[in-house]
């Protein structure tokens, strides 16, 4: 089995799910409780990689970190390397991927919280800020469990971005599931079984381990 | 007018989305302890006016002050976010937070840990909740929420109690034991008391004021037996309902039957427990439970009967009332034949007969 390939896949799983847990947090509050009136063209644009085929994404970010492009020339500028072909050039293109499975089970876990606790918060002298810590985060935590997990388990078996980004570098950007499709190119279905194999086992672990966190910790009282 | 520091002051314009458009106004003293009551039917505005109070919405135009204190001015674009208007908003399940215990809900916006710690044993005792402090709200009954919510409101010392039907959704049982409670708690408490109902009852237990709000306005503000005794006109009484509500004064109490005074005469009621000559009280009667008769009247298992003058006849489709003066104006509703037989006309004399068990009391506040 190609263990330096389960290195990086697990590496870029756990990074992007970080990002996302850092970014997707306040997007999916401001998605959930915003009144901005064009929020749905934002969320919209949120649930693009849902459909979008991962060529195409993987094509566009490809496009714009390179250095022939401002974004991309920042980058290049800022640290002296380029983004194309590198395990930072993948997570990008990997939070971008994964966002609407990180972002759709937070907000609709946040919208789920009762908006009279929210109130009862507020009028208790709490802030916004620590209203959502002590009351909407643990409220929403299956929620938001659920989003992490799909990120990391989404991003684990990701091949079109990842190819389309990261190339096919050993120890860089040569993932899991690239392995698997390399393997088979070279009629070595032995290693590509083994792999697959393995992939399938954590996937299913990862999922029924989230399914059986997910029955409620507490009763959830709807009436007195 | 009232003192102006310690007055509540509101003169508002709310417009929904879809054209429904509420604009009270009120002026009222709110010192610490006193309750003023906003009475109406469902849908009358009464709960957007707590939530504008409370800071949980913005009406369009208006102004706000409590205690001298602006909490919303459109004309000058002032907004008091409601964590630091610092009130007690207390409305119908679920309020409190379901992940922490009781202790931790009531403990959740006091001041400061330390002293929060001393507060909450204190409070959850004089809430009759103090075995329940390790418990999750999911495990405790409908009317020890309602009191675990008063609890955490108050620890976080309010300057001003807001009570959005806390009682609905209750049983009678519950509902009565806690609205007694209240009373006594609020006094204890000495906060000024907002408290919304479109229950008679618990207007005519907790109020020292009582304003009735129907149609999105303040219709009238007075003492409750101000109020209920001496309606504006017919759109408020009509909002109050169509008892007779008298306030009397209990002069002995003879098993299980308080003998009350009201205005000339005496009025007998059944009552639960025992009240003190001198308690003072609101007789309801409803207007169906009166029963006419020509004098004399004939021996009843009825524990009143009532010398009266037919002061006036006002038909209601299939029956008329016939509002009596007795030393105090009665309402009786009885049907146009039962009327007609009795000969029953504007100045007639007539005995009114009514059980001691149709006479509802309800302690004045």
């Amino acid at each position: 089995m190609d263990w330096t390939a389960v290195l990086v896949s697990v590496k870029l799983a756990a990074a992007t799910t970080t990002v996302l847990l850092v970014a997707g947090l306040p997007l999916a509050y401001w998605l959930a409780y915003s009144p901005f009136r064009f929020k749905f063209l934002i969320e919209a644009i949120v649930s693009l990689p849902l459909v979008l085929p991962p060529t195409v994404l993987g094509f566009y970010v490809l496009t714009a970190i390179s250095p022939a492009n401002p974004v991309g020339r920042l980058y290049a500028d800022l640290t002296g390397a380029p983004l194309p072909f590198t395990f930072s050039g993948l997570l990008i293109g990997s939070v971008l991927y994964s966002l609407p499975f990180a972002v759709q089970p937070f907000c609709s876990a946040f919208a789920a919280v009762d908006q009279r606790l929210i109130e009862a918060s507020w009028s208790l002298g709490v802030d916004r800020v620590g209203t959502f810590r002590r009351v909407i985060l643990p409220l929403s935590v299956r929620g938001v469990t659920t989003g992490v997990v799909l990120s990391f388990a989404h991003t684990l078996g990701e091949f079109g971005v990842v190819l389309m980004i990261g190339g096919n570098l050993p120890g860089s950007t040569r993932t899991v599931s690239i392995s698997i499709y390399d393997s088979v190119q070279a009629l070595d279905f032995a290693r590509a079984g083994t792999t697959s194999a393995f992939l399938l086992a954590i996937s299913f672990i990862v999922l029924a381990t989230t399914y059986a966190l997910q029955r409620s910790p507490w009763p959830i009282r709807t009436t007195p | 007018m009232a003192d102006p520091d310690d007055a509540l002051r509101l003169d508002l314009v709310r417009r929904f989305p879809g054209g429904a458009t509420i604009a009270p106004a009120l002026d009222v003293p709110m010192p610490g302890g006193s309750t003023l009551v906003l009475f109406g039917p469902s849908g009358a505005g009464k709960s957007t006016i707590l939530r504008a109070l409370a800071g949980l919405d913005r009406p369009q135009e208006g102004r706000i002050t409590f205690h001298g204190d602006v909490w919303f001015d459109a004309a000058a674009g002032t907004w008091v976010p409601p964590q630091r208007r610092r009130v007690g908003y207390v409305t119908q399940a679920p309020t409190l937070f379901p992940h922490l215990s009781v202790r931790q809900n009531i403990a959740y916006g006091a001041p400061d840990v330390a002293a929060s710690e001393v507060g909450v044993d204190e409070l959850a005792v004089m809430c009759q909740i103090g075995e329940l402090l390790d418990r999750r709200p999911g495990e405790i009954s409908g009317g020890q929420y309602q009191r675990v919510a008063l609890a955490r409101a108050m620890a976080a010392r309010p300057r001003l109690m807001l009570l959005d039907e806390p009682f609905a959704s209750l049983d009678f049982a519950t509902r009565t034991r806690l609205r007694a409670d209240l009373r006594s708690l609020l006094r204890e408490w000495h906060v000024p008391t907002v408290l919304v109902t479109h229950d008679r009852t618990d207007a005519l237990a907790l109020a020292d004021r009582l304003a009735v709000v129907a149609g999105g306005v303040v219709r009238q503000c007075g003492t409750a037996e101000e109020v209920f005794g001496r309606p504006l006109d017919v759109e408020v009484a009509g909002a109050l309902g169509v008892e007779t509500i008298v306030p009397a004064l209990v002069d002995r109490f003879e098993s299980d039957v308080a003998i009350l005074r009201v205005g000339q005469g005496l009025l007998r009621a059944s009552a639960p427990e025992p009240l003190a000559p001198g308690t003072r009280v609101f007789a309801c009667i409803r207007a169906e439970d009166v029963v006419l008769q020509r004098p004399p009247a004939a021996a009843s298992s009825a524990r009143n009967h009532l010398d009266a003058r037919v002061s006036s006849i006002v038909s209601e489709g299939t029956a008329d009332r016939v509002t009596l003066d007795c030393g105090f104006s009665l309402d009786a509703l009885v049907t146009r034949q039962a009327r007609e037989e009795l000969g029953i006309s504007v100045g007639a004399r007539v005995v009114a007969v009514l059980k001691a068990t149709a006479v509802h009391l309800v302690l004045r506040g």
